[in-house]
């Protein structure tokens, strides 16, 4: 797309070199620059750039007088005006002012106060930039109109036409004939002071009535934008405003179009990125690339789409200058200063908003509004300041600015208009949360759905603001969640609608300050619409609801603060809590922490760097769905008894550990990193050996929760224990459980201090398969004594969670023997292939061999009455292991499986010199030789001693 | 076959699992942690074996639970 409209634009250019040099001799050189330059089509854009680069400095160079009058100008007009004084004192001071900030980079606001103070400027500048929109369609096409007037835009075409390009792939022109036609209206008054311009200073009086009528006709344009899409329209605009500068160039203003264009072009690109955002960006940077700035197109790539719209209208800014330069060469006067730069003003007043809109779709609603604001403010200003002749001083202060001015221009629009705070507010944000910010927003262009609840949140965020942008983070977050799990979540909130609709008779105490959190929630929930709104909300509702009633609560809040990406799932968990808690409904807890849970394993997953999760989510799901079932199924009495819906968490997952055929401690670890949350979650893990032991835990779970709240509901608690425990019958299937769960309701009786009793009981009723399993699973025993211990210890839930994650986490970590270490060796004595998942199994299975390995050598030491373990005791246990017997000798053991140092020790081994390494401690060399020195004498007397002794001490060495 | 690299930390492990002051001099480190390999390495065979006999070659941790009792029966002092 670009090189045709490089080719055309430098065609343009020639006919506009034809054509301009008998008009201005200014613009003459200029367009020289280009004609000097190669017109093939190897390089477009970088000929462009080249040539315009080329041409600002011939052009610097050139103007050096004239730069010099102006400074001149300048500082008299310094000196002799202030704020206070005329509008066109204002103009210039704050123009000044802008170029200090944007040099000294001050805030993005700061600049825009400026500008906005400089008002009248913008306005007049808003009207000359929907004329060049219009003109730039023309451009578009290849050509013609653009050929003929933009001779010292030819730079400025180039840009245009891709832009106009990617406009029209787009499809969003439609809007933009509107601007088009108030463009062509002011185009024809700024022909018209252009004539008046050239002829004499005149000018100036005739832009300011241009520029009134173009403030009519943009007011609006602004609405339109409001209600539709701007982009669309800006195509329109340009093309008009093409033809429109056509006009212009054949009179005295070339300037002035040459500024709308720039205009335009900035306009253009933001609308066309909203729609492809990666293509028009691409787009756009060339576009900018076309305009000669390097450095903007570099800042442009690195930052995001929005981003790189305000190096559009950098780029405009370079066009300015370049347009001021020709403008100053070719008009000596002041005046036409003075209308180029409210052009190049109005050009960022458009782009401020445009950008704005093309970042986020939700905001682009608000945006017109600000518009309308700024045009009128700035039309009412530039009825003012157009009185007042601007120099062109204020052009390249206003470029200058421009650059850094554009976020703060946003911002100074959304101060304009209060109605948009809420925008504000996202705009602010929007830089911040570049990426997160765009990537939604794509997500969002994809769905209408999750860009309205992208638009909620983001209001939500401008109420929140600080306090609760951990919630809002949430937010963010559940869109991409909601997305991937959307369907679970429209389940679980239509089953909570229909059992808040149902069960809303049994209220408790608490119900009534909840109720009204509740019905919002219903209301979300109905609505489907965005499941992070309703995500979001139930946040919100969750934090105060707790708040306010129980301590336990605040806690769960805090909790949920903790976890990142949990907080939404969790909030969801906790409004369903709160809802539990005033409706007491078993049912939508169930169903609500079914949901959370679903959402929270996912997060989970995503913590929990340590692969504990071994487990498939989908079968999860399905287990899940089954258990709602039979919830449905169940006895709706127990619902009421449910206060919390934390409670269900653990249930559920208990359940879902027997379920789990592995059976393995890492479904218990899934389980704590999961329920890390709740305080009830850690001990699933510890009971995920055996489904009996589950059940125990699940009471003593519930117990520790009732006793954290104080709530008066033991007896409701042990009821929901009974429930879960038929739950769990239905679930497992298994006999034994039956059995627990009969023995739980005979517990359920007792309420405090039957915890104890129950650990202590179940190794009784647990049968050999437990025994089985729990020797599989070395950790498990003493999980549940820490349970038991914390629950005893702290009253309050949220004190447990902690110490358990922790003791969870030593449980994890704890290796017997280092795992590279151990499974190296396993692996090389496996001879096959070994899964990773072994080491779990093979740490419990040496834990408990050392354990044994070392009692036994312990009590062989304090046998024989030593606290030294000697080898000797370490080779009667490898005897009594069967290891060592007559046919395998020691030696031949170590000398296969140790190293050749650990050999060493071992086996002694005769160096030089007869000396044995390590020694033989029961017979010394020196005492055996004597030995054998009576030896001989007693047995082998009458043979010399000498002659004897060497060859018979090696041989009974060698022996 | 290059050996197995050394097990580090048992002489920590075994101390730190005796009921009382235990000294464990390098030879009997030796020892045991040849007794340590033995174990492993019977353990290894009988998961390979029992792996083979589910038809896989890999062996799992399921393979290693089965074995697990047996082993541990056998490694009785």
């Amino acid at each position: 797309m670009d090189p045709p409209d490089d080719l055309s634009a430098r065609v343009l250019l020639r006919h506009i070199q034809d054509m301009e040099p008998p008009r201005t001799p200014i613009n003459s050189g200029e367009d020289q620059a280009p004609s000097d330059s190669p017109l093939p089509s190897g390089s477009p854009l970088q000929h462009g750039r080249l040539l315009r680069s080329s041409k600002t400095q011939r052009e610097s160079q050139f103007q050096s007088p004239q730069n010099i009058v102006r400074r001149s100008l300048r500082q008299k007009i310094h000196q002799s005006i202030t704020r206070k004084s005329l509008l066109a004192t204002k103009r210039r001071t704050p123009s000044i002012v802008l170029r200090k900030h944007s040099v000294s980079t001050l805030s993005p606001r700061q600049l825009l106060k400026l500008i906005q103070e400089t008002g009248p400027v913008m306005s007049p500048l808003v009207h000359e930039s929907a004329p060049p929109a219009e003109l730039q369609p023309p451009s578009a096409d290849p050509n013609p109109p653009s050929l003929q007037s933009s001779i010292e835009l030819s730079g400025l075409d180039l840009s245009d036409p891709s832009m106009e390009d990617v406009s029209i792939q787009k499809g969003l022109s439609r809007k933009r004939p509107r601007r088009s036609l108030n463009v062509t209206a002011f185009q024809k008054l700024l022909k018209d002071a252009a004539k008046k311009r050239e002829s004499s200073a005149g000018d100036n009086s005739s832009l300011s009535p241009s520029s009134s009528t173009s403030l009519g006709l943009q007011s609006p344009f602004d609405a339109d934008g409001e209600k539709s899409g701007i982009q669309r329209k800006v195509p329109h605009r340009r093309r008009t405003s093409g033809r429109t500068l056509i006009k212009q160039q054949i009179g005295g203003p070339v300037m002035s179009p040459l500024v709308h264009e720039s205009a335009t072009p900035a306009e253009l690109q933001p609308p066309s990125a909203d729609p492809n955002p990666p293509s028009l960006q691409s787009s756009i940077e060339l576009s900018g690339l076309d305009l000669s700035d390097p450095s903007m197109e570099d800042v442009s790539i690195q930052k995001g789409l929005s981003r790189k719209r305000p190096r559009r209208s950098l780029n405009v800014t370079a066009f300015q200058k370049l347009l001021k330069d020709a403008a100053k060469k070719r008009e000596s006067s002041a005046g036409d200063n003075s209308s180029l730069s409210p052009s190049s003003s109005t050009s960022l007043g458009l782009q401020s908003p445009f950008d704005a809109d093309a970042e986020k779709s939700g905001i682009q609603r608000k945006v017109p509004h600000r518009r309308r604001t700024s045009g009128r403010s700035f039309n009412a200003a530039m009825n003012k300041q157009q009185i007042t002749d601007v120099s062109s001083h204020r052009l390249s202060a206003q470029n200058i600015a421009e650059d850094a001015n554009f976020e703060g221009l946003t911002l100074a629009l959304s101060k304009l208009s209060e109605t948009d705070i809420m925008n504000c507010h996202t705009t602010l944000y929007d830089p911040q949360g570049a990426v997160d910010s765009s990537l939604s927003v794509l997500a969002a262009q994809d769905k209408p759905t999750a860009s309205t609840c992208q638009e909620e949140t983001q209001e939500e965020r401008g109420e929140m603001a600080g306090e609760k942008s951990v919630e809002v983070f949430s937010g963010e977050d559940g869109a991409a969640t909601d997305e991937c799990v959307p369907g679970s979540h429209e389940k679980g909130k239509d089953d909570v609608n229909k059992t808040e609709a149902e069960d809303s008779q049994p209220n408790d105490d608490r119900a009534d300050g909840f109720l009204t959190f509740e019905i919002g929630v219903r209301d979300e929930s109905e609505e489907e619409e965005a499941a992070v709104e309703p995500q979001a909300e139930e946040g919100e509702a969750a934090v105060e609801p707790q708040a306010e009633d129980e301590g336990m609560d605040p806690s769960q809040t805090e909790e949920e603060a903790v976890a990142d990406s949990q907080s939404e799932e969790e909030g969801v968990a906790a409004g369903a809590r709160t809802e539990d808690e005033g409706e007491s409904e078993s049912r939508a807890e169930n169903v609500v922490v079914l949901e959370s849970q679903c959402d929270v394993e996912e997060p989970q997953a995503a913590e929990d760097a340590s692969g504990l999760q071994t487990n498939d989510e989908a079968p999860q799901e399905e287990e899940w769905e089954e258990e709602e079932l039979e919830r449905d199924t169940r006895h709706v009495g127990h619902r009421a008894y449910r206060s919390e819906g934390g409670l269900v968490m653990p249930v559920t997952e208990a359940r879902e550990d027997p379920t789990d055929a592995a059976g393995s401690s890492e479904i218990g670890s899934k389980g704590l990193g999961a329920l890390g949350s709740n305080t009830s979650l850690e001990a699933s893990p510890s009971q995920m050996g055996t489904p009996e032991e589950p059940e125990p835990s699940l009471q003593e779970r519930l117990e520790n929760e009732a006793v954290g709240r104080k709530s008066s509901s033991f007896h409701l608690v042990q009821v929901s224990h009974d429930a879960e425990a038929c739950e769990r019958q239905s679930d497992g299937g298994d006999a034994p459980a039956e059995d627990a769960a009969e023995q739980q309701e005979e517990w359920a009786d007792d309420d405090d201090d039957e915890e104890d009793t129950h650990y202590e009981e179940l190794p009784d009723k647990t049968p050999a398969f437990v025994k089985q399993k729990r020797i599989f699973l070395a950790s498990n025993p003493p999980p549940l004594t820490l349970h038991v211990e914390n629950v005893q210890a702290s009253s309050s839930s949220e004190a447990l969670p902690k110490a358990k994650q922790k003791q969870v986490r030593r449980k994890k970590t704890e290796a017997v023997l280092p795992k590279t270490c151990l499974m190296s060796v396993f692996k090389h004595f496996a001879k096959t292939k070994v899964s990773a998942d072994v080491f779990p199994a093979l740490n419990n299975v040496m834990d408990k061999f050392l354990d044994r390995l070392s009692l036994d050598l312990e009590t062989y030491a304090a046998h024989a009455k030593r606290k030294t373990i000697t080898v000797d005791d370490v080779k009667l246990l490898l005897r009594r292991q069967g290891y060592i017997n007559d046919k395998m000798p020691v030696e031949v053991l170590i000398e296969k499986y140790l190293r050749m140092e650990q050999r060493r020790i071992l086996i002694p081994i005769a160096t030089s010199g007869n000396v044995v390494v390590p020694k033989i401690k029961k017979c010394s060399p020196p005492l055996f030789f004597f030995f054998l020195n009576r030896q001989s004498d007693n047995f082998f007397s009458g043979l010399h001693a000498k002659k004897f002794f060497l060859p018979f001490y090696l041989v009974l060495y060698c022996i | 076959t290059k050996m197995p690299a050394k097990l580090t930390k048992l002489k920590r492990i075994i101390r730190g699992k005796a009921m009382g002051d235990v000294k464990i001099p390098a030879a009997s480190e030796a020892m045991i942690e040849l007794a340590v390999l033995l174990f492993l390495n019977s353990l290894a065979e009988e998961a390979r074996v029992k792996a083979f006999e589910e038809k896989s070659a890999t062996i799992r941790a399921q393979h290693i639970n089965a074995v697990t009792k047996k082993m541990l029966k056998r490694a009785r002092g």
